[in-house]
């Protein structure tokens, strides 16, 4: 397995051990074949990438795994696609026939990352660590596991987490884990912040080969959830790439090489979003032939303080003998701007969006604050008002 | 009212009214100055003096130093405040405070978010102009061009681009950003500022001949922050082959130095498209392109894999959909067929038969 481990000394980083007494670490164990067809072991796999294996997990669409980016991308090139075996436990390694070949694969990383970080093995570097592959066919059948958007809190809080996988050799002792799916002892890990989402935990720890495993959060509920993933290691100590608001944009990005939809699946599995409606209390005359923005705004202020947008769905109704003289954008909280209509179908009237998707730049942004519709009507000559503007925002 | 504040109120409006001229001149005559510009001594609005005043503060407080992290949360508080005011007179005012030039370090990294608005300013001015950029967008066009031609910092230069890649009648021409570009990527003092990283997503979104060979030309180069410069030109592939290919194609000697790259964009060509996969056979039967080459190439074709994240031109790339997908998998098994039945190919024959198993096995998939 590739950088697993972490090459500079985070000796100042250690958490005190409890007085008196030297804590135990928490070790990955084999787990019977019994628990392979039980959540959440179920969505665990061994990943294959050229001559690398890791791990990974089937989360938010059947046809996704989540893994660790160095798992799949070369230090500076593509790999192929990887491969995919869910529900294996033995010595011997799979064979070919028992994998199943991804289509491709997506990165999340950042231009000016890339710039400041210092090396693959910085710290820097596994912040950005994640990678979700995509297949043409399912790599689970039914539903897959539900992510926790909140890991980088959650993993940081009191909550039972575990991290399963499959690692190639136990705690760093030279004892091989075989293809086995292993798990450490449910246990209340608190995890460090080190560098943005990028986690530490003392007293805990897997082995080579286990990079991209999933960290399980358990919920108020009892529901294991996938809060992150596990990047670095080394004895007694682990890094995990945490969940954050940044994963739905990420998901986002993957969505239309999905056959099917992906929302469709998190709602039958009950996933706990609430969405709010906001509407304009009457019609608006937009000033004719004027190159500045007319504003609309609307107030949103009853998410939690710590949620994200998952989804935001736009209902407009502008009436005008020529829309192509509109343009109109939707200013979002944090100065998020996306321009819905530029001057498109010149000598057509009305412009009309319903249940218009329009979350693509909002995805993982904060709900809460003042959403604002901008329009112009920038040539002279067809007054236009703008009678409807209703925005749906789903958030978790 | 003190002389001093009268005098800086007074040019505030000289320079208020330059920039709505300056504004009017862009696409059409400017209209007679005394029918809509205000006169030079016409008092500005309320909100500015307030805005200016929490400008000054901000200074202050950042020249004593802080928390960066709380800095953070405050500025993008002060954000969404300013954002409340009107988007033309706040252009006016942040285009005023930019020509005063006052600035100050925060100590937050450059940082994108969602939706191209930034999650970390490093500067005030930083700040100034990420904000200017969701403002009046005529006026921060023109507000924009100012900084460009004059600013030594490589974040301020890639923020000021934001209004001219808006799109619509805000949009810049082709060869202007070519030359922004240019400028940026030219500049030896920039070659590792995160700034310039950052602004390297210009190519995708202007998606020209010109701005793709400017990057290509300097990505050749090997230059300090090539791995960054790697990602822009496999995402300008990723969502516009035609442009990538063709470049690579045209010229012999682009990435001669750099094989794994050339076959890595080559492979991202769309097999559905004659053109594209023309080029890729005569990629294929140049003697002067080492086997060792051609065999990555075969490896990875045809790549569908991408980096996305956010950026700060537009939302993350997702350039690919499964339905193209498909349809490039199927297109992609005819010309292996082909490529096989040559004999001017005949080296490559074991490459093409691990590329046509696993189109099988993706086509397969699909149960088309």
């Amino acid at each position: 397995m590739k950088n697993f481990y972490l090459p500079f000394a985070l000796a100042g980083l250690l958490l005190p051990a409890a007085a008196g007494e030297a804590p135990k670490t928490n070790s990955s164990q084999r787990l019977g074949e019994e628990t392979l067809a039980q959540e959440p072991y179920y969505y665990n796999g061994i990943v294959f990438s050229g001559d690398s294996r890791g791990s990974g997990f089937v989360a938010e669409h059947p046809n996704l795994f989540f893994t660790a980016a160095h798992v799949v991308f070369g230090e500076s090139s593509w790999n192929p696609p990887p491969t995919w075996v869910g529900g294996y436990s033995d010595e011997a390694s799979p064979g070919a026939e028992l994998e199943i070949p991804s289509r491709g694969y997506f990165r999340w990383t950042q231009y000016a990352n890339i710039v400041a970080e210092a090396g693959p093995n910085s710290r820097r570097a596994f912040s950005r660590d994640v990678a979700v592959a995509w297949g043409l066919e399912p790599f689970v059948d039914g539903i897959p596991a539900s992510m926790d958007f909140k890991g980088v809190s959650s993993l940081k809080r009191p909550n039972l987490s575990m991290i399963t996988g499959y690692p190639a050799e136990l705690d760093y002792t030279g004892e091989t884990g075989g293809y086995y799916l292993h798990s450490t002892t449910p246990d209340i890990t608190p995890f460090k912040a080190a560098v943005g989402p990028y986690l530490y935990a003392t007293h805990i720890s897997t082995g080579p080969g286990n990079s991209g495993g999933p960290v399980w959060v358990q919920d108020a509920m009892g529901n294991w959830k996938a809060g992150g993933v596990l990047v670095s290691g080394r004895p007694s100590e682990t890094g995990v790439y945490a969940m954050s608001g940044d994963i739905k944009s990420f998901l986002q990005a993957a969505d239309p090489v999905l056959s099917s939809p992906r929302r469709s699946m998190k709602f039958v599995k009950g996933v706990g979003a609430s969405s709010t409606l906001l509407s304009m209390p009457k019609p608006k005359k937009i000033p004719d032939g004027k190159k500045s923005w007319t504003r609309i705004p609307l107030s949103m202020l009853r998410f939690p303080e710590e949620s994200t947008i998952s989804k935001v769905t736009l209902q407009l109704e502008i009436a005008t003998a020529h829309r192509g003289d509109l343009i109109v954008a939707l200013l979002g909280p944090g100065g998020v701007m996306s321009i819905l209509h530029n001057g498109e179908g010149a000598g057509e009237a009305d412009l009309l969006f319903e249940d218009y998707d329009v979350s693509g730049p909002f995805a993982g942004g904060l709900p809460n604050g003042r959403w604002t519709l901008l329009v112009q009507d920038r040539l002279k000559g067809d007054p236009a008002v703008v009678n409807r503007f209703e925005l749906e925002i789903v958030a978790e | 009212m003190k002389p001093a504040t009268r005098r800086l109120l007074l040019l505030g409006g000289c320079l208020l009214c330059g920039w709505l001229a300056l504004r009017g001149s862009r696409d059409q005559p400017a209209p007679p100055a005394a029918q809509s510009l205000p006169a030079a001594d016409a008092p500005l609005p309320r909100s500015h003096s307030r805005l200016a005043a929490e400008w000054q503060e901000w200074i202050a407080r950042c020249e004593q130093g802080g928390d960066p992290a709380e800095f953070k949360k405050q500025l993008a508080a002060l954000k969404d405040r300013w954002l409340e005011e009107d988007p033309q007179v706040l252009a006016g005012i942040i285009g005023q405070l930019l020509r005063q030039g006052g600035d100050a370090p925060t100590g937050i990294p450059f940082e994108t978010g969602p939706g191209g608005a930034l999650r970390g300013w490093p500067t005030l001015r930083v700040f100034l102009l990420d904000t200017l950029a969701v403002t009046d967008p005529d006026l921060a066009g023109v507000i924009a061009r100012e900084i460009l031609a004059t600013t030594t910092s490589a974040e301020e230069f890639a923020v000021a681009l934001k209004p001219l890649l808006l799109g619509g009648p805000w949009q810049a021409p082709a060869g202007e950003l070519e030359a922004h570009f240019t400028r940026l990527l030219e500049n030896p003092e920039w070659q590792d500022k995160t700034g310039l990283a950052e602004a390297l997503d210009l190519s995708r979104i202007a998606a020209s001949p010109g701005s793709t060979q400017v990057l290509a030309r300097w990505v050749d180069r090997s230059p300090p922050a090539k791995e960054a410069g790697v990602m822009a030109l496999h995402e300008t592939a990723a969502n516009h082959p035609s442009l990538v290919i063709g470049l690579v194609a045209e010229d012999p000697q682009l990435f001669q130095d750099q094989p794994e790259l050339r076959a890595g964009l080559l492979a991202r060509a769309a097999a559905s498209d004659p053109q594209q996969t023309e080029r890729l056979g005569d990629y294929l039967k140049d003697p002067s392109v080492s086997l060792a080459e051609k065999q990555h190439f075969l490896g990875l074709f045809p790549l569908r894999s991408a980096s996305t994240g956010f950026r700060l031109y537009g939302s993350p790339p997702a350039p690919y959909d499964a339905a193209s997908v498909k349809a490039d998998d199927k297109a992609a098994l005819g010309i292996v067929n082909q490529w096989k039945a040559d004999p001017a190919m005949s080296e490559l024959r074991n490459d093409f038969a691990g590329l046509e198993q696993r189109l099988l096995a993706w086509v397969g998939q699909t149960g088309d």
